[in-house]
C-alpha cells in the first residue's frame, strides 16, 4: 500500500480523496493553487504544497509542477481526482517514470481509450452497441458535412478530447453544421488542448445512463450498477439517480453486463464510468467512456455502501478486488443534486464572491459532498461546483421527498446558487414520473421550467 | 488623511487597483476601513506630534506600520496580505504586487508616509514594502518560481550586494532550473530557504535590503 499519497485536485473532490486517505490512513498531502490558500481542503490536510498560481494551466494542470510537488513532498502516488489531469495518459507516463503511481487507469490503457472516435469502435467490436457515426474523425469540413449526410440529421458535434458539455453542439442541417464546426473546435481546442471531433447522430428523447465499473490488475471487475443523468442543461449534468427509472431491472443487469464484460475484454484497469443513451423504445447505445473516478460517484457508493475512491486506490496499489460480482447489493433509491455556484436568472451565469453562511442539512439518507465553509471566498478561476446534495431512500418517492427536506435546510448565503432549479426539478411531473429526458431543459428552456414550478 | 490615490512610482508603471482605476478608494473589507476611517489619522497625529521616527501598531487581523519621511511619489502598487501558514507546510507569503490590499494613500505635504498592511502579524522587519523613499531602507523577498529543490548560486552570503535581475539560485523542477531571479537592487539580508531545501511556489527564498535609490 501507499506511504503517502499527493491529492492533486482541489474543490470537493480534495475534500473527498483526503478522506479516503484518512480512511486507510495513509498520510495525504494537498497540492493548491495560491486561489485556493484558503480552502477546505488546505485547512483539512495535515501537509499542503503550493504548486503554482491562480491559473490552472500552472498549477492543477502544470504536470510537472504537481509531479515535482509530489516529489518533493515524499509521495510514491499521485491522485488525480476529475478533470484536470485524471486523463492525461501522458501525465500518468511521466508519473510512472519517475517511480511515483499514478492512482486510475495505467498509461497505456489511459491512451488506449484517450479518442473517443477510438474507443466508440474499440468497444462496438467487444459487443457494445453504438450510436450511429462518423467513421472516425472529422478529416474537415467537407467530410464532416458528407457524414452528416449519410447519417442523416440531426447529428452531434462532439469533441474527441474531452466531455463536459464543451464542443458540443446539437445541428438540424448543413448550414448550422458549417456554423457550428468552427465554434465547436475552438471550444474543444481551449478546454482540452485538441480540436479533433467526431459526429453522432442525435436520437431525439433520449435519457443517459451510465453504468460503473472496476476492475483490478488481475482481470477481476465487477460493475456497480448504473446510475441516470438525463437532467442537463447544455449537456452538463446537473442531478444524477439511481438507479435508472428508464429501464427495468433485467434490462439494467444485462447493460451493466455487458459494459463489464466489454471494457475487461478491452483490458481496462481502475474505476471506469461507461455512457449510454437510452432511447424511447429502451434500445441503449455506448457512447464513451470515462477513465477516472466521476462527480456523481457518490450515488452508487449510496446504494451499495462500496467507497469507490478506497477501492480506486487499492487497485493502483495493485490489491486484488476484495469482492466479486455476488457480494454486492444494490439497495434503495439516490439522488444527487450539483449546487453550482450560477445565477439561474441570468442564464446561469457563474458566480464568485463570499459564501457569508453555510450550513449544510442532515437526517436519515443524507450526505453532502462540499468545501463549503462560512466566510469561504469561492475563487473565480475555476468551476462553479460548490458541492453535491446526495439524499438515499428505501424507494424513489422517498428519496424525492429527503431531497426536498434537505434543499429547505440548505443553507448558501452570499453567493447565487441553482437551488431554485432543483426545487424546480423536484417538482416537475416529467422528472416525478420519471421521464425526464437529456434534451427536455434546453427544449423548454430554463426560464418556463421555472415559472412552471413556481406556478406548481 | 490623503487621497487613496496609487500613481506610478520609481521603477514602473502601477498596476490597477482592485474595484476601479479612477482614483476613488478601492473597496476594503471591514475592519481595515475602521482601521483608516478611524485608527490611522489618530495614529498620523500622534506621530507627526512626536519625536518619533517610526510607529507600528499590530493586531492579529492587521498591521500598520508608520514612518516619518520626505513627501514623494506615492508607492506603486499595494503591500500584499502578509503570511498564512498552511498546516504543516511552508510558511506563505503572496507575491509582492499582486494587487489585493487596499490602496496606500499619497503622502502629504509634511511628509508622513502611511504603509498598511493586512493579515496576521508576521516579522514585520520582513514585511515586503513598498518601493523605496529616499535614503530609507526597504526590503524585498525573492519567492520561488516553483515547486521543487532550491539551489542558491555559489557563495551568496547575507551582506552580498545584488541588482536586479541577477540570477540569485535556481529552483529544480524535475531536473530543469527555474532561475530566480533578484527582484531589487541591494543587498542580501536575509536568508529563507537552505540549499537541497524542497521549496513550494510562492516560497521565500532570500530578503534583499536596498538602501535607496541615487538614481531612477
Amino acid at each position: 500500500m501507499f506511504e503517502k499519497i499527493l491529492i492533486a485536485n482541489r474543490g470537493e473532490i480534495a475534500v473527498r480523496l483526503l478522506r479516503a486517505c484518512g480512511t486507510l490512513g495513509i498520510p495525504a498531502v494537498v497540492a493548491y493553487s495560491e486561489a485556493d490558500r484558503d480552502s477546505r481542503a488546505v485547512q483539512l490536510a495535515e501537509e499542503a504544497i503550493c504548486v503554482g498560481p491562480a491559473e490552472s494551466a500552472r498549477s492543477y494542470l502544470s504536470a510537472p509542477a504537481i509531479l515535482s510537488a509530489a516529489i518533493v513532498s515524499g509521495c510514491d502516488a499521485i491522485h488525480p481526482g476529475y478533470g484536470f489531469l485524471s486523463e492525461d495518459d501522458t501525465f500518468a507516463e511521466m508519473v510512472r517514470a519517475h517511480g511515483l503511481t499514478f492512482i486510475g487507469p495505467p498509461a497505456e490503457v489511459l491512451e488506449r481509450f484517450a479518442s473517443k472516435a477510438g474507443t466508440r469502435q474499440l468497444l462496438r467490436r467487444h459487443g457494445l452497441p453504438t450510436i450511429p457515426g462518423s467513421n472516425g474523425m472529422l478529416r474537415d469540413d467537407e467530410h464532416a458535412l458528407s457524414e452528416a449526410e449519410r447519417l442523416g440529421y440531426p447529428v452531434l458535434i462532439k469533441p474527441s478530447a474531452g466531455g463536459g458539455g464543451r464542443g458540443m453542439r446539437m445541428v438540424r442541417s448543413a448550414r448550422e453544421l458549417q456554423q457550428a464546426l468552427t465554434i465547436c473546435r475552438s471550444e474543444a481546442r481551449a478546454a482540452f488542448g485538441d480540436d479533433s471531433l467526431y459526429l453522432e447522430s442525435w436520437l431525439e428523447e433520449n435519457r443517459h445512463v451510465e453504468v460503473q465499473v472496476l476492475v483490478d490488475r488481475y482481470g477481476n471487475g465487477v460493475h456497480v450498477g448504473e446510475r441516470d443523468c438525463s437532467v442537463q442543461r447544455r449537456h452538463q449534468k446537473i442531478l444524477e439517480e439511481a438507479p435508472t427509472p428508464a429501464l427495468p431491472p433485467r434490462r439494467r443487469r444485462e447493460l451493466a453486463e455487458r459494459a463489464l464484460a466489454a471494457v475487461v475484454a478491452a483490458g481496462y484497469e481502475n474505476v471506469a464510468t461507461l455512457e449510454f443513451l437510452v432511447d424511447r423504445d429502451g434500445n441503449y447505445y455506448f457512447i464513451e467512456i470515462n477513465c477516472r473516478i466521476q462527480v456523481e460517484h457518490p450515488v452508487t457508493e449510496m446504494l451499495s455502501g462500496i467507497d469507490l475512491v478506497v477501492e480506486q486506490i487499492r487497485v493502483a496499489a495493485g490489491e486484488p478486488l476484495g469482492f466479486g460480482q455476488g457480494d454486492i447489493e444494490m439497495r434503495g433509491h439516490a439522488i444527487e443534486l450539483r449546487i453550482n455556484a450560477e445565477d439561474v436568472a441570468q442564464d446561469f451565469r457563474p458566480q464568485a464572491g463570499r459564501v457569508e453562511t453555510f450550513l449544510a442539512p442532515g437526517g436519515p439518507g443524507v450526505r453532502m459532498d462540499t468545501h463549503l465553509y462560512s466566510g469561504y471566498e469561492v475563487p473565480p478561476y475555476y468551476d462553479s461546483l460548490l458541492g453535491k446534495l446526495i439524499v438515499w431512500g428505501p424507494d424513489r418517492e422517498t428519496a424525492i421527498a429527503r431531497a426536498r427536506v434537505a434543499l429547505d435546510e440548505l443553507v448558501i448565503e452570499g453567493v447565487t446558487t441553482n437551488v431554485p432549479f432543483h426545487r424546480a426539478v423536484l417538482q416537475n411531473p416529467m422528472f416525478l414520473e420519471g421521464q425526464f429526458t437529456t434534451s427536455l431543459l434546453d427544449r423548454v428552456g430554463s426560464g418556463a421550467f421555472l415559472a412552471a414550478a413556481g406556478r406548481a | 488623511m490623503t487621497e487613496h490615490t496609487p500613481a506610478p512610482g520609481p521603477g514602473g508603471a502601477a498596476p490597477s487597483p482592485p474595484g476601479g482605476a479612477d482614483g476613488a478608494a478601492s473597496p476594503m473589507p471591514p475592519q481595515m476601513t475602521r482601521v483608516a476611517d478611524e485608527i490611522l489619522p489618530a495614529l498620523v497625529a500622534r506621530l507627526s506630534a512626536s519625536r518619533l521616527h517610526e510607529l507600528e501598531i499590530r493586531r492579529p487581523e492587521w498591521r500598520v506600520r508608520l514612518r516619518r519621511g520626505r513627501a514623494l511619489p506615492a508607492p506603486t502598487d499595494e503591500p500584499p496580505p502578509a503570511s498564512r501558514r498552511a498546516r504543516g507546510g511552508a510558511n506563505q507569503t503572496a507575491p509582492p504586487g499582486n494587487g489585493s490590499g487596499p490602496n496606500p494613500p499619497q503622502p502629504s505635504a509634511g511628509g508622513t508616509r502611511v504603509l498598511v498592511a493586512v493579515g496576521p502579524g508576521g516579522d514585520p522587519l520582513d514585511a515586503p514594502s513598498a518601493r523605496g523613499t529616499r535614503g530609507e531602507p526597504h526590503r524585498a523577498i525573492a519567492r520561488s518560481p516553483a515547486v521543487g529543490y532550491y539551489a542558491p548560486r555559489d557563495a551568496l552570503a547575507v551582506g552580498q550586494s545584488v541588482r536586479a535581475g541577477d540570477v540569485l539560485g535556481h529552483v529544480d523542477v524535475l531536473g530543469v532550473p527555474q532561475e530566480v531571479p533578484a527582484p531589487v537592487d541591494g543587498v542580501l539580508g536575509r536568508i529563507y530557504a537552505q540549499a537541497g531545501e524542497a521549496v513550494e511556489y510562492g516560497q521565500e527564498l532570500v530578503r534583499i535590503d536596498s538602501a535607496g535609490r541615487s538614481d531612477r
